[in-house]
């Protein structure tokens, strides 16, 4: 064969197992049902703060009535691709009780009962409050909507959850097994953090204060974002320059740097500094949590798995002693070592 | 990383048990491919389009995709451009509401977002934004000018970019008209709210922006964050000249 010919199908056939090995190799539970809990309990608590002051916001005389949101979610062509079933309902007769549905759906996300079926009608009900309200939205709901369509595509709810407990309980649970499905939805969520940070990366490369390195001292001192009083920095002008030349070249290059098992550490403990910033001084606890939630599944599940086994050892010892007698084994096994909780 | 089967011997699959979730068939594998080469396309495509907007408009390259992946795009809430403080953080905007009433009360002013009366931050954060939004959305009330003809003398290419200049113009009012209609609702219905709450006859709105602090000034302490001079109220009507 001639040898470029035979280096073009040679290449194409990396191509090809490299895909295949990058999607469709099956994963193990862990890092999605983490997510499940973290991410789900951040989407839940989001809907519950729209519980304070629900009808300012989804009643008829609310900041954003139905028809308003009509207009604003049209396209300039007038088509409308944003859907909602909050879009049909404003009395607070409907509005209130789907409200309350929709708190239970996400909370038996969280806790991972029915779990199938809840991320599904998680994903719905993250969205639709996305398109009810898109004048109220922030990065929060972006990344929890990222959350909720990617939880419904993997099996989140095969450990840490209600319904492996009551597969345990009743001898029918079987053995906690990796599966394609988890590995498509790990991997999503790890793509569009890249596709998030690179462009957030770009954006900043557009700007004259995050080269100039004042960027980080104008995020500070803008009031209605502050929640810490961090003004004191502006003596420190060398160490606000550092902080604001590290967050555009972490940004950019955390789309390359974050796949690499050298590098993976320090992209990651960056996500940590920087959400963890946004969150303690730019008055984002939300925002800056979610982030640190989504970085999260760049985390192997034998890492999660042992780390929420040694963090959860007192728990399994507490219950183990107590059920000793009828139930000692499945409870405990809920939340150690999910091999002890396989059928053998 | 995430891929690799954790290497403790009991937590990996029993071959029988989990044989359809680790191995699929080639046809399947083939349309998932395609599935998920169409939604990661699609996550990539709307931050692109938002990167390739500048003063002449989007790159049409973008352009084209966005036509073909908008209604994918929209109705899973991607459409985000991912610009977080970005291309600089810039001045905060508020909105500033005075509520008459028809019984001769006296008015109630007030501002939102508000720290004091949303909480907690989240609630606030809701708010803020929906200043922010307001202000992002306002268009001026009248289109610039539309372009004069040339001359009678005037040449044969003065004469084709005229044309284009009146072409454009047109593709320009929908644009406005779009934008406006948009800015209008949102001011409306932020209104019509703040009439309901309060019982008031009339409301009125007003966009301000509150400057940020320039390090100068904190550091010789010569301007607080929260002096009075750093909040300015943007006009509905630009002045004569302006652009915005």
């Amino acid at each position: 064969m001639n040898p470029l010919a035979s280096a073009a199908k040679n290449w194409f056939a990396a191509v090809v197992r490299g895909w295949d090995r990058f999607w469709f190799t099956p994963a193990q539970p862990h890092t999605l049902a983490l997510l499940r809990i973290l991410g789900g309990g951040m989407i839940l608590y989001t809907h519950l703060v729209w519980s304070i002051n629900l009808e300012a916001f989804l009643g008829p005389q609310g900041w954003l009535p139905r028809g308003a949101t009509a207009v604003l979610n049209q396209t300039a062509e007038g088509n409308i691709y944003a859907w909602s079933y909050l879009a049909w309902v404003d009395s607070p007769a409907l509005v209130w009780p789907l409200h309350i549905a929709a708190l239970i759906v996400l909370a038996m996300l969280v806790a991972g009962f029915w779990t199938r079926a809840t991320s599904i009608l998680a994903f719905v009900i993250t969205l639709s409050y996305c398109h009810r309200l898109p004048m109220a939205m922030f990065g929060l709901d972006q990344i929890n909507a990222l959350l909720a369509m990617y939880l419904m595509v993997g099996r989140s709810g095969d450990v840490w959850s209600v319904d492996r407990w009551l597969a345990t309980r009743k001898h029918a649970a079987p053995p906690i097994a990796p599966s394609i499905g988890t590995n498509i939805a790990i991997r999503l969520i790890q793509l569009h953090m890249c596709i998030i940070y690179l462009f957030g990366g770009i954006g900043k490369m557009k700007g004259v204060t995050w080269w100039d390195g004042t960027a980080t001292w104008y995020s500070f001192s803008n009031l209605e974002y502050q929640s810490l009083d961090m003004l004191w920095t502006v003596h420190y002008p060398a160490v606000l320059s550092l902080l604001t030349h590290i967050t555009v070249f972490w940004e950019t290059f955390y789309c390359f740097l974050v796949w690499n098992k050298i590098t993976r550490p320090i992209c990651l403990a960056l996500a940590v500094a920087v959400h963890g910033g946004i969150a303690l001084f730019l008055g984002m606890k939300t925002f800056g949590l979610v982030m640190i939630i989504a970085n999260m599944a760049f985390l192997s599940p034998e890492f999660v798995h042992a780390t929420v086994a040694l963090l959860c050892r007192p728990f399994a010892k507490l219950l183990a002693r107590r059920d000793a007698v009828p139930l000692g084994p499945p409870r405990a096994a809920f939340l150690t070592n999910p091999s002890s909780t396989s059928r053998r | 990383m995430t891929t690799r089967k954790p290497p403790a011997a009991g937590d990996g699959p029993r071959q029988s048990e989990s044989q359809e979730a680790t191995t699929i068939s080639w046809q399947l594998k083939a349309l998932l491919s395609a599935l998920l080469a169409f939604h990661v396309t699609a996550v990539f495509w709307a931050p692109l389009m938002f990167a390739s907007s500048g003063p002449q408009g989007t790159s049409p390259f973008a352009e084209a995709g966005m036509a073909v992946l908008r209604p994918y795009i929209g109705a899973m809430f991607l459409d985000h451009g991912y610009a977080f403080f970005a291309p600089d953080p810039g001045p905060s905007h508020l909105v500033r509401y005075q509520i008459e009433f028809a019984d001769g009360r006296q008015p109630i002013v007030g501002r939102f977002p508000d720290l004091k009366t949303e909480q907690p931050r989240l609630l606030y954060h809701r708010h803020f934004m929906m200043a922010e939004a307001l202000n992002n959305l306002y268009t001026p009330p009248q289109m610039p000018p539309e372009p004069s003809p040339p001359p009678l003398t005037a040449t044969k290419a003065e004469q084709a970019r005229y044309r284009a200049q009146r072409a454009a113009y047109r593709d320009d009012q929908q644009r406005f008209a779009y934008a406006r209609r948009r800015y209008e609702t949102m001011q409306t219905a932020l209104a019509e709210h703040l009439k309901h709450r309060y019982g008031g006859s009339k409301v009125t709105l007003t966009r301000v922006e509150h400057r940020l602090g320039e390090p100068g000034e904190v550091r010789d302490g010569v301007r607080r964050l929260d002096d009075p001079d750093s909040y300015t109220d943007l006009p509905e009507v630009p002045p004569r000249g302006a652009s915005r």
